[in-house]
């Protein structure tokens, strides 16, 4: 078991007793990969936060619930997950509107040229991204962003490891199809 | 949508998979034989090497507010409770003596409708009611002998 891991369940355990310190630093630890992942599936900044909030008042419901076989992680981000989807259909689209202008990026590229094709490149992908059905965009998100494994992706989805190889490679599939029509 | 148009072609799944470090050794080696000299398979294993590269730009972005700070004052002040859920039988609990009662009289009122309904109604009805069962109606009639059926 890894650090990160094992303080995790010390918190965890703390958490639960109504340890409020010990929850408030999960939250520190995990805000950054939970509003991420959110900001991706739902495309607005002002929605994330929020729904990131939700998220981690939902958890502190949950600890009781708690098993200590589930990571943390997995945990936290079916919740987000959970929430994301809830929103999009209440929005009642499949396609999200792209990122705002300010949405935080990785440093330019030296050189305006570079740094044009770089935005011109996000902008694409947003726009592929925007396109994905929800569960496609919600599982390349959780394996190409946040790294997480097919083990991972499984109880995390709530799928068999059959489904997530298929639908992995089926959402994989639909955005590189999307992302080139959107760069041609 | 797993089968591409080659006919050797390896499923997507597969091509998929084994960006992933998902297939076995000998499996991996034979998709990675085949994709080299593929005009199919090559391709689009090489645009997902190149979406994976992209899609990692994403994992720059921080949430640049403390959430801790929000979430916190929004927590009960106690610890967080385990809730059981009930069985769903378990909430009429709750109004026993009421449903008993409700229970008890339409079962005392199907009991003498069917009982009217079959016909053993006279069992039912008051003595003081059977004086009247030897003549009809119309031979108490204190009126016009039109009225009564000797009348006519």
């Amino acid at each position: 078991m890894s650090d990160t891991r094992r303080q995790d369940e010390e918190w965890l355990a703390l958490a639960q007793q109504g340890d409020q310190a010990a929850f408030g630093a999960l939250v520190r630890r995990h805000q950054d990969r939970i509003y991420r992942h959110l900001l991706n599936l739902t495309g607005s900044r002002e929605e994330a936060l929020e729904l990131a909030q939700e998220v981690f008042i939902k958890a502190w419901e949950a600890l009781p619930q708690w098993r200590p076989d589930a990571q943390l992680r997995t945990w936290l981000y079916r919740i987000a997950s959970n929430a994301a989807l809830d929103l999009l259909r209440r929005r009642k689209v499949v396609a999200f509107v792209p990122l705002e202008e300010d949405h935080d990026q990785p440093a330019p590229q030296p050189g305006p040229e570079a740094q044009l094709q770089a935005t011109q490149g996000i902008r694409a992908l947003d726009a592929a991204l925007a396109r994905l059905a929800p569960e496609h965009r919600e599982i390349v998100l959780l394996r190409e962003v946040e790294g997480l494994s097919y083990d991972e992706l499984a109880a995390t989805l709530g799928i068999d490891l059959g489904t997530v190889k298929s639908r992995l490679a089926r959402g994989r599939a639909a955005l590189v199809a999307l992302y080139d029509r959107n760069q041609k | 949508m797993n089968s591409l148009p080659f006919p050797h072609c390896p499923p997507v799944e597969d091509l998929s998979a084994l960006m992933d470090g998902e297939l076995g050794a000998a499996q991996a080696e034979a998709v990675k034989a085949h994709a080299l000299g593929c005009p199919v398979c090559g391709p689009l294993l090489q645009s997902f090497t190149a979406l994976r590269s992209d899609l990692s730009s994403l994992r720059e972005t921080h949430c640049q507010t403390d959430l801790a700070a929000i979430v916190l004052p929004q927590l009960p002040r106690s610890a967080p409770r385990r809730t059981r859920r009930r069985p769903l039988w378990a909430g009429w609990l709750q109004f026993g003596p009421q449903a008993m009662a409700g229970a008890a009289a339409l079962g005392v009122g199907a009991y003498l409708g069917l009982t009217l309904v079959a016909g053993g109604g006279a069992a039912l009805r008051p003595a003081a009611m059977s004086v009247f069962d030897g003549e009809p109606a119309s031979a108490y009639c204190a009126g016009l002998p039109s009225c009564s059926a000797r009348g006519r």
